[in-house]
């Protein structure tokens, strides 16, 4: 599924000609976007990364311009899809699919949605699991500058049930946003100078030594501890140690270049999901990570949060599809930006996953009705991209048994992303006739 | 399974702990339970085979547990085989109590009942707050609610501030069983630990050292620019000359503060300011008319002749109103108007200045300031008729998301007089600190006719004030000296670093430090010097090191090895539990005296330090702590009742709920009045938002409000109720209020969007009140029908006993919903209600007469609300214990075990014996064995 890249020699080899052959796309790796520094070292192993984007909507969506009638290929796209239209063939929806397990009652939205996992399961209260999204940065390793990016239309981790994130970690710690596209930018793109570089790197090696020393201590406190102690301990070990790691991988990038990126492709305005959705593009343009979750709001932030109360009035259910409507139209532009990026013989769509939708369903069937509460079944659930990367594009994929899981889908994106696939939560088998 | 096995376990566990005398019921586990749970095949793969009364072997501990919980819910054995009779239920009951109890007993004496635990974000926070001397916000914004503010400040500093939080990105802790204290819970991943650390390296850098200069301002006559010359004219701006008094070298001359004479508010109608770039963002005030052009102005002899300078300072023009609020002549001059129609406040505020920001994150001159403001008041000297105003004095930062908090010192100025205001300018985002000056005018006699303008646009506008100069020093160091290494340290002296160290690490790690601990960080400064950093950098790795290392970060306890075989705690592990508990901050200089002297463990001194501590500020962390999660008030932060059924209903409104709550609490600790307040109370604390919305004939005097519970600047404001003060008011019997159970945040917290919710209601009365265990619905129990539009209104009651028809169901419900409908007069936004009214559909349907009665299971009967409440004050043993032991739950970190259960009686009699005061209550909490072991 993962095509291999090409490498330069290969080529040469192949065509047996001149040097004057064009560098292409697909042999030069993205982290270097700056053609000069990249073509300056012809060894870097070239790359087409596959990337995965998983974007959160609140609340659900008005579920009779969510679905569309016919399922298969000649499906039609419903009316909130409608800014989509460009891209129907590189569209997958999928419908049907369900968080069995995560029916709390509550609005624990966000929180389960890329978990796959009831955080409220064990009757003391709430523990979250990895999600999916981490599992992938952790399988990738240390390939990009950043192992994931959070973004969001909110700053910060919210609360437990009503999640700023959708992101956790394998403690099941939920991974704040970062709301700025501004701050995002500059810390992203915007070259540090010298002095800002030299006074990094000193409070990379700082910190990296007390990490040390925290082990070092952490052998002598051993001995004195009793078992349970010991093993609230061994998490606090693991942390030392995850993060010495990832102060490694930052300081093994510190110095080299940030890509460079024109000033006119700065977000317009400085948070936003039109200007988030910039970042993400430019970001994964770049290839500083090829993982990244956004947020677009909170289960319990308002309107979207009243108007999926909707208790079947069509004034709400109106409201909402417009808000879906406006949402997806963001998402278009973000798709548009990936299909007009060339990369190797197809676009960045094409080895782009981006998998939209929420974790909560307003009704019953794949209509509204009257519902007044939410469900986690019948997920309303939008793969945009991955040809390139397997995905059978261009289809209404259908899931009526009412017993899918959704981390199935998780299951079968470890497959598009490369990696030999495992089970993910409830997730056992790969989604039939996705990929 | 046979008979002489089990036999032989329990008699092990006999002989292992004279507490678990089970020998003689023991065929009654053969005669319930053996069938199912025996043999090959035992239902839910649990078999009694297994099960040895011997508490080292955890999984027996645990298997004994479920026994009892499943006899104590009555879910087994199953209805549908052999009931045991009531006496062979209590000596089941009784042979699995003591076999749990026993087992817990033994845990507890081989390796303790307390985990290590991780600081949860509060702990952490406050912990640092109080090391470093540093007003800190306390926890992150709460987002996606626009009411809430965003900083949560408790302090007792003299001061007050907006800062960047340090600790916005650490994530809230979770609630588990109940709190976010649960030690289990508190795990720590690498991106937490780098909240951590970088919180940790923020508050540190806020200690470095900042060499302060000292700027003046003094404002200009308005023809002044023509007088200045060429170097003076670059430092005018606005009708101020900017003077640099003293400073180290390479200090500008600009001091990246400077006047503006605008008011902030977009609300405000007269807002008035000179002309020139606009100084920040904002609306500015409307002109009255469009400037004159610059000839026009020096045509009519007002304008100057243009200099040259940085700026150009150009001709005032004319405006709207007598006396605007502009640079005068030689002051400032700051015009009361009361007549705004300020929706936050009645008072006024002028923005004197602003902090800017350089763009270069380095350049920042964050840092702790010191401004001296010479200010004259209009006097009746100067022809004032009217009584002499109220000086408030408020700092403001205006952040990114323009939030604010403000810092109040009331002064009354009779004269000229010298005003200091210290405050803190973060070093993160936000773009500018406004120093305010908040005039507070008293009701003043109208204008008489004939009377000079300017007086009379004075008194019209009822107050003014003149700043004739300002001084402003800084930035020095956030962290005072007191709490700073000295320079000494700084520069690398080991025998300095020593002397300082021991101190702090005493404060930090909750013990003194040993000699070879000093020693090892003080081994780890020099290593850091050699390899390149500077003795003061080194320092700030050390502390971090310190600071991140377990004996802050985690709370250690008994881990001296051959500790005492009953787990006692030392008492420096008591000083800490009693800190964490009480404050949720470290202990303070007089708990680590107590503790180094060996006195803490001794009932009367921990009493007598509770007793002490309650009185201190930081004890509100009990109420934000403690009483916030106990009562599930995070229910009514996310409450969000249907807009289009209860429009009354709005954010803002919740959060008065919330506050009513946690301000009625607080005011139960201040005063150390009965816990049985909270179940039935003739008083509550209320803002007018919630005293209008309950309907309350509420009566002065309004002289004393409730100490704020967050910061505005309006807070403790003599005078009527507003929306943002808080008065306790006295509840008549027809108010129908009374007790957190009649309060918005309890009733709308456990109600629906479109209809209450008895079941929720009740719930929480049997579980936080009453503290009885449930168990959880079992999966296929079904949901009450909603009501569909055009459906023949039927109660909530009628659909609910449809329910409780199924005996599965009625075996909760019939101990649930007795206490629920006891509450079914107050609606869904907690509004009584004569009449059931909910919602369907987008209709609120006014419905049958609500009857409140009902029958509890033992056969008493619940008429209403007053008899209800008159049967939990009946349950008041229930009631304590239960308080009991989920206070426990809270200090501890884990909930209390069979074997603690004579710990809570005993606590609850000596609340009992004390009028059931809430000191006695904590009192007995800590002096209590599971406090005081490990």
């Amino acid at each position: 599924m993962n095509v291999p890249p090409l490498s330069r020699r290969t080529l040469l080899q192949a065509a047996g000609v001149s040097l004057a052959l064009p560098f292409l796309d697909a042999m030069r790796p993205l982290a270097a976007a700056d053609p000069k520094t990249a073509a300056a070292d012809p060894q870097t192993p070239a790359t087409t990364p596959a990337r995965a984007l998983f974007v959160y909507v609140s609340n659900g969506v008005t579920n009779e311009g969510w679905y569309p009638k016919a399922t298969g290929r000649d499906f039609q796209l419903a009316p909130s899809m409608s800014p989509l239209a460009d891209f129907r063939d590189q569209l997958t929806v999928i419908s049907g699919l369900s968080h069995y397990k995560c029916d709390t009652g509550a609005h624990t939205g966000g929180d389960c949605w890329l978990t796959g996992q009831n955080p409220n399961a064990g009757g003391r209260g709430y523990q979250n699991g990895i999600s999916i999204d981490q599992l992938l940065a952790d399988k990738l390793g240390e390939a990009t500058r950043l192992p994931s990016l959070q973004v969001g239309r909110f700053s910060g981790a919210g609360s437990p049930n009503n999640t700023g994130t959708i992101a956790f970690d394998r403690r099941g710690t939920p991974l704040p946003c970062e709301s700025s596209a501004k701050e995002l930018f500059q810390r992203l793109f915007v070259t540090d100078s010298q002095d800002a570089i030299e006074r990094q790197e000193a409070r990379l090696i700082q910190r990296r030594s007390i990490m040390d020393e925290l082990l070092g201590q952490m052998k002598q406190l051993d001995g004195q501890l009793g078992v349970a102690d010991r093993a609230r301990l061994d998490d606090y070990l693991t942390a030392v140690r995850t993060a010495e790691k990832q102060l490694e991988r930052d300081r093994s990038w510190l110095r080299k270049p940030k890509p460079a990126v024109a000033k006119e492709d700065a977000p317009a305005e400085a948070t936003g999901m039109p200007a988030l959705y910039q970042i993400l593009f430019l970001a994964f343009r770049a290839d500083l990570t090829r993982i990244a979750t956004c947020n677009e709001g909170l289960e319990q932030d308002s309107p979207r949060h009243q108007y999926s109360h909707h208790g079947g009035r069509e004034e709400n259910l109106t409201l909402m599809a417009d808000l879906d409507r406006e949402s997806l139209g963001h998402l278009a532009v973000f798709l548009k930006s990936l299909q007009d990026a060339k990369e190797g013989d197809g676009t960045m769509l094409d080895r782009t996953m981006v998998l939209y939708g929420s974790s909560l369903n307003n009704g019953h069937d794949f209509i509204s009705g009257t519902s007044d509460t939410h469900s986690h079944t019948k997920l309303p659930l939008l793969l945009a991209g991955g040809r390139g990367l397997g995905i059978k594009t261009g289809q209404h994929l259908m899931f009526p048994d009412d017993a899918t899981p959704m981390s199935n889908l998780f299951v079968s994106m470890q497959s598009a992303m490369g990696f030999a696939p495992e089970p993910f939560k409830q997730g056992k088998a790969p989604l039939a006739g996705l990929m | 399974m046979s008979l002489a096995f089990l036999s032989a376990c329990l008699a092990s566990a006999v002989a292992a702990d004279p507490v678990a005398t089970v020998t003689a019921k023991e065929p009654l586990l053969q005669k319930y339970c053996v069938d199912c749970h025996g043999g090959s095949n035992p239902k839910a793969g649990f078999h009694l085979e297994n099960l040895r009364a011997d508490a080292d072997d955890p999984d027996s501990l645990n298997s004994w547990k479920l026994i009892h919980e499943q006899l104590s819910f009555a879910t087994m054995p199953p209805k549908t085989a052999d009931q045991p009779d009531a006496a062979d239920r209590a000596a089941l009951l009784d042979l699995s109590r003591r076999a749990v109890s026993a087992g817990q007993r033994r845990a507890h004496q081989a390796d303790g009942m307390n985990q290590a635990r991780r600081l949860t974000r509060e702990q952490f926070a406050n912990s640092l707050r109080d090391l470093f001397a540093v007003p800190l916000p306390i926890g992150g914004p709460k987002i996606g609610d626009p009411a809430r503010p965003t900083i949560r400040y408790e302090s007792n500093q003299s001061f007050d501030t907006m800062m960047d939080n340090p600790f916005a990105k650490i994530p809230e802790d979770a609630l588990v069983d109940g709190f976010n204290t649960t030690a289990s819970a508190l795990s720590l991943s690498a991106s937490l630990l780098t909240h951590f650390e970088n919180s940790i390296s923020t508050i540190l850098g806020w200690a470095d050292e900042r060499q302060a200069a000292h700027w003046r301002m003094t404002f200009l006559p308005l023809g002044a620019p023509g007088q200045l010359d060429a170097e003076e004219a670059g430092r005018w701006q606005d009708g101020v000359l900017y003077d640099l008094v003293s400073g180290p070298p390479g200090t500008p001359a600009m001091p990246g503060w400077r006047v503006l004479d605008t008011t902030n508010r977009p609300d405000r109608k007269r807002g008035i300011r000179p002309p020139g770039p606009e100084p920040m963002k904002g609306k500015p005030g409307k002109f009255a008319e469009k400037p004159k052009s610059d000839a026009a102005l020096a045509a009519a002899g007002s304008g100057a002749a243009i200099k040259p300078g940085k700026r150009n300072p150009g001709p005032r023009p004319v405006w709207e109103g007598a006396f605007p609020d502009q640079v005068m002549g030689t002051a400032l001059r700051l015009v009361a108007d009361n007549k705004s129609d300020f929706s936050v406040s009645d008072r006024l505020v002028w923005v004197i200045g602003a902090h800017e920001r350089p763009d270069q994150p380095d350049a920042r001159p964050y840092g702790r300031y010191r401004m001296e403001l010479r200010l004259k008041p209009i006097l009746p000297a100067d022809g004032w008729a009217g009584p002499v105003g109220r000086f408030r004095v408020a700092v403001l930062a205006g952040g990114e998301d323009s939030r604010n908090i403000y810092f109040l010192k009331d002064i009354e100025i009779v004269a000229p007089t010298t005003l200091t205001v210290e405050y803190i300018v973060g070093p993160q985002k936000s773009r500018g600190i406004i120093p305010y000056i908040n005039v507070a005018p008293p009701a003043l006699p109208e204008p008489s006719a004939g009377e000079d303008p300017v007086l009379a646009t004075a008194r019209q506008h009822r107050w003014a004030v003149d700043i004739e100069q300002i001084d402003l020093t800084g930035p020095f160091p956030i962290v005072p000296d007191s709490h700073r290494p000295p320079l000494a340290a700084r520069s690398g002296d080991r025998t300095a670093m020593t002397d300082w160290l021991r101190p702090f690490l005493g404060r930090a790690w909750r013990r003194p430090p040993t000699t070879a601990e000093i020693d090892h960080l003080l081994d780890f400064h020099g290593r850091m010097v050699t390899s390149g950093s500077t003795p003061s950098e080194a320092l700030n790795a050390t502390l971090s090191l310190a600071l991140l290392s377990p004996n802050f970060l985690y709370r250690l306890e008994g881990q001296t090895p051959g500790g005492p075989a009953d787990r006692q705690l030392n008492d420096h592990e008591i000083g800490a539990r009693l800190a964490f508990f009480v404050w949720s901050s470290l202990p303070d200089a007089e708990l680590l005296g107590l503790a180094a002297s060996g006195r803490l463990h001794d009932p009367a001194v921990l009493r007598a330090q509770v007793r002490r501590m309650l009185k201190d500020e930081r004890a509100y962390a009990l109420v934000n702590g403690f009483a916030r999660q106990w009562l599930r008030l995070d229910k009514i932060e996310s409450a969000a009742p249907d807009a289009k059924l209860y429009p009354r209903f709005s954010g803002a409104l919740g959060i008065s709920m919330r506050d009513e709550t946690l301000a009625f609490c607080n005011e139960i600790l201040r005063g150390d009045r009965s816990v049985l307040e909270l179940l039935d109370a003739d008083w509550t604390v209320l803002d007018k938002r919630l005293i209008d919305f309950y309907g309350i004939k509420a009566v002065g005097p309004w002289n004393d409000p409730i100490p704020p519970l967050r910061y505005s600047y309006m807070d403790r404001k003599p005078g009527p109720p507003s929306n943002e003060t808080l008065y306790k008011v006295p509840l008549r019997r027809e108010d129908r209020r009374g007790g957190v159970l009649t309060q918005g945040s309890v009733l709308v917290g456990n109600s629906k969007p479109n209809r209450t919710s008895p079941i929720h209601r009740g719930t929480f009365l049997l579980k936080s009140i009453l503290g009885d265990k449930l168990p959880k619905p079992p999966a296929d129990a079904g949901m009450i029908e909603e009501k569909s539009p055009g459906e023949v209104p039927q109660t909530l009651r009628q659909r609910l006993e449809q329910h409780r028809r199924n005996p599965t169901c009625n075996s909760c419900h019939e101990r649930i919903d007795p206490l629920g409908f006891a509450l079914e007069n107050y609606d869904a936004i907690g509004l009584w209600q004569d009449r059931e009214n909910s919602g369907s559909g987008d209709k609120l349907f006014v419905g049958g007469k609500i009857d409140p009665s009902g029958r509890l299971p033992d056969g008493r009967l619940i008429k209403d609300l007053n008899s209800l409440k008159g049967i939990l004050l009946d349950e008041r043993q229930r009631f304590i214990a239960n308080l009991a032991g989920q206070m426990l739950t809270y200090a501890l970190g884990r909930q209390p075990t069979l074997a603690d259960e004579p710990e809570i009686t005993a606590i609850r009699d000596q609340v009992l014996a004390a009028d059931c005061r809430l000191s006695a209550l904590i009192e007995g909490v800590v002096v209590s064995r599971p406090f005081l072991t490990k």
